[in-house]
């Protein structure tokens, strides 16, 4: 394998992944891979590391915490642009090639046989094992500070549903759902669940951006923060520090907390204490 | 179509121009600017190298309806948001005269790969409870930011041949015209064997016109036709297709449909057939005809929307 990342594009990644291979039950021939991949200028070894460091920190048991782990650690390892983040060939490359062994780890579902579903190795930015975690770190991030990250991607309802939704790219919206989900006031799944819809639903109606306007995000500060990378060790005891590109207007996510709180408790679904699974 | 809402919103449109593009600071020819197709096409611009587009944009609604509504603090928001890079920003814009606003909006390199949609909202004060959304843009613009070599796959082309010495057209060899389709393009053969086909389409005689140009329409409403059949039968949700398929449904379903959103549309697709919705298809196919006036222009537009294609 080569020391730096490569790019693979979706067709190759999908011819690879046979149901014999989502049920790791047949080895992904990585020869084949290595020569449908394009070389990248990111190194490997960082993001190998910190795959290893998460499956041995987290039991298999644990899985889902690991999360709330990797998600910043492996958004300052990786330090691409959103233009370079929305090229899924990178993603593909890291299931599918340098950490498919996490891919199982991570996301082999129980069934009989056990198999991992397509969309993690390769898929949509809120389904694949890797972009995922990345684009929470990105989208979850108030600046430099990485714990609204940790706090959201602690939820697999807010990976699961609320990343996938629009009103979230609105960073104040993003961080007053994460706020109310720190205080406790949201805490199940279920609970989640009814304050994004909520907040989606009035989403249509009110304006968050003109209630509550943002800060402009400083690309040259994220740029600058990309290039440091060679100068930077990524903590993995303590938080790491993302790019000082800005942090999202204070006032802006109080307004957007108390709206939201109001809008949730007048929603259906508000003040269950417990998720009721039904059985499938 | 308009959402019913619980409070009064606007009837009329609200309609944004573009009326600039500077790229690094660097004013660029109105060219790049389609009013028609609603984009701004930085397709000849290298792709890489650039930090920033600013875009001067400007907004009117119908000022004697917000004159006599019950709205106060009436403000508007440009909005430019890419989903494939998860970035939306957005920005208050300036009053000048009552009923239009006007402001700039600007992308960065590193936030964008390929398709923006630049959108707003007026957004107004209505009993009592502040940023209420009264209207939409009618109709956003898209700002597509790919190199031209990335944007000829997936596109529709059209090209000359003697459909007699073509084993693959032969079969036809009699017909002025045929389309064929792969995953990746949808081509439009024109038969240069079919006697006097390319005389009357290249002439540029003015005697010729009208044959021209109704030969034209023709053949291009007979082509709109054959693509939307092909492509609707690649729908399966509310998704667009991928490549010239998604592009043909996305120009041709607001005229099929012109009171459903697109997802709306799409579902009507899958509930009744293409059989089902064959008069409108002809409809939206003799609109999309329409457009060309001549041969060159069908070729010159159909380049067009291959470059539209994501």
């Amino acid at each position: 394998m080569s020391t730096k990342l490569g790019l693979l594009p979706d067709e190759s990644a999908a011819a690879f992944l046979t149901s014999g291979v989502l049920e790791n039950s047949e080895p992904l021939p990585f020869s084949a891979i290595d020569r449908a991949a394009e070389p990248a200028r990111w190194d490997a070894e960082p993001i190998r590391q910190l795959v290893n460091e998460a499956m041995k920190r987290f039991t298999p048991a644990e899985r889902t915490s690991a999360d709330a782990w990797v998600a910043p650690v492996l958004h300052s390892t990786l330090r691409l642009t959103r233009r370079e983040a929305a090229d899924s060939r990178i993603w593909n490359y890291l299931a599918v090639r340098l950490a498919h062994d996490y891919v199982y780890w991570r996301h082999l579902s129980r069934g009989n046989p056990p198999t991992v579903s397509r969309v993690r190795f390769s898929g949509p930015f809120h389904s694949q094992a890797f972009a995922r975690l990345w684009w929470a770190a990105e989208l979850f991030r108030d600046g430099s500070d990485y714990l609204p990250v940790v706090v959201a991607c602690g939820n697999q309802d807010i990976l699961n549903t609320v990343l996938r939704l629009d009103v979230i790219l609105h960073r104040p919206t993003a961080q007053a759902i994460v706020r109310l989900l720190h205080t406790g006031i949201v805490r199940t799944g279920r609970q989640v669940n009814a304050l994004a819809r909520a907040a989606n639903t009035a989403g249509s109606t009110l304006s968050y951006e003109a209630l509550a306007p943002d800060n402009f995000r400083d690309p040259d500060a994220y740029r600058d923060w990309i290039e440091d990378m060679d100068n930077d060790l990524v903590s993995y005891d303590s938080l790491p520090i993302g790019p000082s590109d800005g942090t999202t207007r204070a006032t802006s996510v109080v307004a957007l907390t108390t709206l939201f709180r109001q809008i949730y408790a007048e929603s259906p679904g508000a003040g269950e204490d417990t998720d009721i699974v039904p059985s499938m | 179509m308009k959402q019913i809402m619980p409070y009064p919103v606007l009837a009329g449109a609200v309609i944004m121009t573009v009326r600039e593009v500077r790229l690094d600071d660097v004013a660029l020819p109105y060219g790049v600017i389609s009013e028609q197709d609603h984009s701004v096409g930085l397709h000849a611009h290298d792709g890489e190298n650039w930090s920033a587009i600013r875009l001067g944009l400007q907004v009117v609604a119908p000022r004697h309806e917000l004159d006599a509504n019950p709205w106060y603090s009436v403000a508007f928001l440009g909005i430019a948001s890419e989903r494939a890079t998860n970035t939306q920003t957005a920005v208050k814009f300036m009053m000048g005269q009552p009923g239009e606003w006007s402001g700039e909006i600007e992308l960065h390199h590193d936030n964008h790969r390929g398709r923006v949609q630049l959108s707003g909202q007026l957004v107004a004060t209505v009993d009592d409870i502040p940023g209420r959304v009264i209207a939409t843009v009618e109709r956003p613009w898209t700002v597509d930011l790919r190199t031209r070599a990335a944007t000829r796959e997936d596109s529709i082309e059209t090209r000359w041949t003697n459909f007699a010495d073509d084993p693959e057209l032969a079969w036809c060899r009699n017909d002025p015209w045929t389309v064929t389709t792969t995953d990746h393009v949808a081509t439009l053969y024109l038969n240069s064997g079919f006697d006097g086909l390319r005389a009357v389409l290249e002439s540029t005689k003015a005697v010729d016109r009208p044959t021209r140009d109704v030969l034209a329409s023709q053949i291009a409403a007979g082509m709109w036709t054959a693509l939307f059949s092909e492509a609707a039968q690649h729908v399966d949700g509310t998704e667009l297709p991928n490549g010239w398929r998604g592009l043909v449904l996305r120009r041709m379903l607001p005229d099929l449909f012109p009171h459903h959103s697109q997802e709306d549309a799409l579902r009507e697709i899958l509930n009744r057939g293409v059989g089902g919705i064959q008069p409108r298809v002809q409809h939206a196919a003799a609109k999309q005809a329409r457009l060309p006036r001549s041969l060159g222009g069908l070729i010159r537009s159909l380049q067009k929307a291959g470059r539209e294609e994501e």
